[in-house]
């Protein structure tokens, strides 16, 4: 009877929590995850639970893309912000990509593909990831998940998170 | 206890939509039930999907709870997908509650500084002298201001943060956050000499302090002070590898503004 109430609970009124709306497979970003066969992936804890930010610092991260957008000419004709949430694998590659973007005042938009293409081939390029982290009572956990956020405003990146 | 609230939630939920429009009524005004609610919500791992769908019944029962508009954002800011509409909802209900939440989420993990000064402004204006996780509203707009690189404007507002503490709190106990963020404000001024007097003051506070003795390194290079400059990066970079960080709750999650890695000391030790 319990289980039936809690079924009922969440059917009825939870239509509402997916509300992201990922575009990987539309900006066409790699969906798969890269299965380790000696270590499967389950239990996928947050990179914050395991102290697996990247090691590099957002700083850091911020002037080098900036560098690279000045390098290639890339040219941002939106303002907002472009997410990459991945998952970690216990060899410290990141794949199933999701991306979700939003414009300055939070509203859901989609920015140009040469945009996407660009931030994308970045965030493929860190490869420092931590591998296997542990969590504050020293359990090891495989794999986990991430993301980078990077702000465009008025054509300039004004900030890498987290 | 923790089954027991779901079970008395969920039952509670197929009561109320069974009921007659006064019990529904008596039920949705009673804060004991609101609580019991809310306890449900604290018992699930809020990265979890579960956490979203107790959230959305929560506020199928009760629309206007504000802190649970808010509990429904907070797990995805800190995933990196910015629910601000559920913030705003938020604020809608009760300003003076939530509208320093926003500001905050805004300021340090989406890093919209600009968006999350437009917040500060009109939380100071709403609850004068206030602030939150710590710090003052004044804080965060010195973060913020400094993160768009108007440092005269962090100035003004990290002295206003640490003139307000100095009078709270008696000279000599200021926060070394704030005393590292007026120096590195200074900095960014090209006002040397009281950036490295408010660097070394934070350095008082909290000596394993990476970051100021970093900066304080930068501008000893500036001051053409370079065996000294040596000195103050490897100390950071020791420090650093000992684990010692800016000690703000939300550093799990986010770097704040102008926070270090182990490379940007690694870069300035190759170029002495």
């Amino acid at each position: 009877m319990k289980t039936i109430f809690i079924f009922l609970f969440c059917l009825l009124v939870g239509q509402n929590a997916g509300a992201q709306t990922n575009l990987a497979a539309e900006y066409g970003l790699d969906t798969s995850f890269a299965l380790v066969d000696s270590c499967p992936a389950k239990n996928i804890v947050e990179y914050f639970s395991v102290n697996a930010k990247y090691p590099e610092s957002s700083m850091s991260l911020l002037n080098r893309i900036r560098q690279k957008a000045k390098d290639e000419n890339q040219i941002f004709k939106q303002n907002g912000f472009v997410s990459f949430r991945f998952t970690l694998n216990c060899k410290g590659q990141a794949s199933s990509y999701r991306l979700f973007m939003l414009d300055e005042h939070y509203k859901e938009i989609k920015f140009e593909q040469s945009a996407i293409r660009f931030f994308y081939d970045f965030v493929r390029s860190l490869k420092e990831w931590k591998v296997q982290p542990t969590n504050k009572y020293g359990e090891k956990y495989s794999c986990y998940n991430a993301y980078l956020n990077f702000q465009i405003r008025d054509g300039k990146i004004l900030s890498v998170a987290p | 206890m923790g089954k027991f609230y779901q079970w008395h939630l969920s039952f509670l939920f197929v009561l109320l939509i069974s009921n007659s429009g006064k019990a529904q009524h008596d039920f949705c005004k009673n804060e004991k039930w609101k609580d019991s609610a809310a306890n449900v919500l604290f018992q699930q791992n809020y990265m979890s999907n579960r956490w979203q769908y107790i959230c959305d019944s929560i506020l199928t029962i009760w629309p206007e709870y504000d802190y649970i508009w808010q509990l429904k954002a907070m797990p995805r800011f800190k995933g990196g997908y910015y629910d601000c509409a559920s913030l705003d909802k938020a604020v809608s209900i009760n300003p003076e509650m939530r509208l320093p939440y926003r500001a905050f989420m805004k300021c340090t993990f989406a890093k919209d500084y600009f968006g999350a000064i437009v917040d500060l402004k009109a939380a100071e204006a709403l609850i004068k002298g206030g602030g939150l996780m710590d710090h003052s509203f004044s804080f965060y707009l010195g973060l913020c201001y400094l993160g768009i690189e108007q440092a005269d404007s962090a100035v003004r507002y990290f002295e206003k943060d640490i003139a307000h503490q100095s009078q709270t709190m008696g000279k000599g106990n200021e926060h070394y956050n704030s005393l590292f963020y007026l120096g590195l404000s200074y900095l960014q001024a090209n006002q040397v000499s009281k950036a490295e007097k408010y660097l070394k003051a934070s350095i008082k506070g909290y000596s394993r302090f990476p970051e100021p003795n970093f900066y304080l390194g930068k501008l000893r290079v500036l001051k053409n002070e370079k065996k000294e400059a040596k000195r103050d990066f490897e100390q950071s970079k020791k420090f650093l590898l000992e684990g010692a960080t800016m000690n703000e709750d939300n550093n799990f999650y986010v770097d704040y503004p102008f926070q270090i890695g182990l490379s940007d000391i690694e870069k300035e030790l190759e170029q002495q």
